[in-house]
């Protein structure tokens, strides 16, 4: 059976090209914009770029962020992409405080100044491996993949989701989190090149 | 720790990469998907595509295009030309690019960079200051490098950082086009005066004026069009290529380009020591 990945279309993040990827891969997609169809999915990606608190505003005014939330704590498999890896954790300071999908321990909080490093960071960034890793199977150790976003996730202690550092502004930050079948990437795997389609593959194929 | 940033720019006029010398005088090339796709394989970092014919039509004429590139390109696209409204931007970033390019929209309502910096984040606008040096100041233009607006290069890079701009994408129209080596007078005007990225083009000719950018200059991204084009119609031969290529070889424009490959870039720059994917 060809396996079949949902995205959660919520008019932010580029589904476009995480559509494209999962084609080129030879998987099929569809977009999700109701809670009742979470439940039947098998994969699901939630994208996202902008600001943490319209994103919840967004997810939360269909009840999407329930239905999230209960797919994950079914056992669902879950990819969050950049903002979407954001959304995961308990909540964010951009622009002031507010409560994420609180899937996962953690503060998202915006890079501090640092001489020689500009905010947003936009660059291919490499990503090492702390643990082991159902996204990076296969994939180099310190591979390059590309990150735009002023904001990074500063686990709690009882986080233990962290998989994958990558370096900003004198920080090591977490840029890959597995915990069971919750994952994300702070970086775009859509825009990754061929590391990045790998990555998307791991995700759909393992499940 | 930066990895610094090779950025190619395709021109696009009517379906066809087009290019000229201070944004002027446009050639047609060949298809900008095909030199996309090689530019893509051979690792360049991001893609700009920009429709030069857009304010004439009063609107992106790029949909399609960008559609069919992300089809199997998957490396970042910023997509510029007459983008006015937020409709435009909606459109854009769901046919695949991931950011916007504004200029002369900006000039005209700089709070039209804050209304897309509020929906879709800062790191989605960049904003393209084209810069002629007027009489020792520098100023900024728009509708590609043809109108003036009084507004000096500094003073405008302070106000679209304060708006919420996530990249700017500084063009010396003096230079552009020329091989001729990137303009520093007009890059230390604003690089270490804000703290978002500053991406620079115009006048990359040659390895040597990469590889000083990134090491004498300490910049972190720098953009370049006919030093790429130049080496890819080499390679992109047959139907690939259309149109009037010769010119790239002339106006004095040839012997200030280097064929060069961004493959062969990245690994010169990297056996000089510089950080790059």
């Amino acid at each position: 059976m060809i396996e079949e990945v949902s995205i959660i279309d919520y008019g932010l993040g580029n589904i476009y090209s995480i559509q494209k990827a999962i084609d080129l891969l030879g998987y099929s997609s569809k977009l999700i914009r109701c809670p009742e169809e979470i439940q039947h999915a098998s994969h699901v990606v939630l994208p996202g770029v902008g600001a943490f608190p319209y994103a919840m505003n967004v997810l939360s005014k269909d009840g999407l962020n329930e239905a999230i939330v209960e797919y994950a704590n079914a056992g669902g498999r879950l990819l969050g992409i950049c903002l979407g890896m954001q959304l995961l954790f308990s909540q964010s300071e951009e622009n002031g405080l507010s409560t994420g999908l609180q899937l996962l321990n953690g503060t998202v909080k915006k890079f501090p100044n640092y001489e020689g490093y500009a905010v947003p960071q936009v660059q291919w960034n490499q990503v090492s491996m702390q643990d082991r890793s159902i996204l990076m199977s296969c994939i180099n150790n310190n591979e390059y993949f590309y990150f735009l976003h002023s904001f990074f996730v500063e686990p709690n202690d009882t986080a233990n989701c962290e998989v994958g550092l990558s370096n900003y502004a004198g920080k090591d930050y977490i840029s890959l989190v597995e915990s069971g079948n919750v994952m994300g990437t702070q970086f775009h795997p859509e825009k990754s090149g061929k590391a990045g389609l790998k990555l998307i593959n791991n995700f759909i194929r393992k499940g | 720790m930066i990895n610094k940033r090779i950025i190619a720019k395709l021109d696009v006029k009517n379906d066809a990469l087009v290019k000229g010398i201070h944004l002027e005088g446009l050639r047609v090339l060949g298809s900008p998907k095909d030199f996309a796709e090689k530019y893509y394989n051979d690792g360049v970092d991001e893609i700009i595509y920009m429709d030069v014919v857009a304010s004439l039509y009063g609107r992106n004429g790029l949909v399609t295009l960008v559609k069919e590139t992300s089809k199997n390109i998957f490396v970042p696209l910023t997509v510029g030309g007459g983008i006015r409204s937020l409709e435009d931007v909606k459109e854009l970033l769901a046919s695949g690019a991931d950011k916007v390019c504004i200029n002369t929209a900006a000039v005209k309502t700089p709070s039209f960079i804050s209304e897309i910096a509020e929906i879709y984040g800062s790191s989605t606008v960049v904003v393209a200051i084209e810069a002629i040096n007027v009489d020792g100041e520098f100023q900024v233009f728009i509708d590609n490098g043809r109108e003036y607006t009084g507004l000096n290069v500094l003073e405008w890079a302070l106000k679209v950082e304060s708006l919420g701009a996530g990249e700017i994408l500084l063009t010396s129209v003096d230079q552009e086009g020329t091989g001729r080596g990137l303009d520093y007078e007009l890059i230390s005007e604003i690089q270490g005066k804000v703290s978002i990225p500053l991406v620079v083009h115009g006048g990359l000719g040659k390895m040597n004026d990469v590889f000083e950018a990134f090491s004498d200059h300490n910049l972190d991204a720098v953009c370049a069009a006919s030093l790429f084009h130049y080496d890819a119609i080499k390679t992109l031969v047959g139907s690939r290529v259309m149109g009037n290529t010769s010119f790239l070889e002339s106006k004095g424009t040839k012997s200030n380009l280097e064929a060069l490959s961004i493959v062969e870039l990245k690994l010169k720059l990297k056996s000089l020591g510089v950080r790059t994917r």
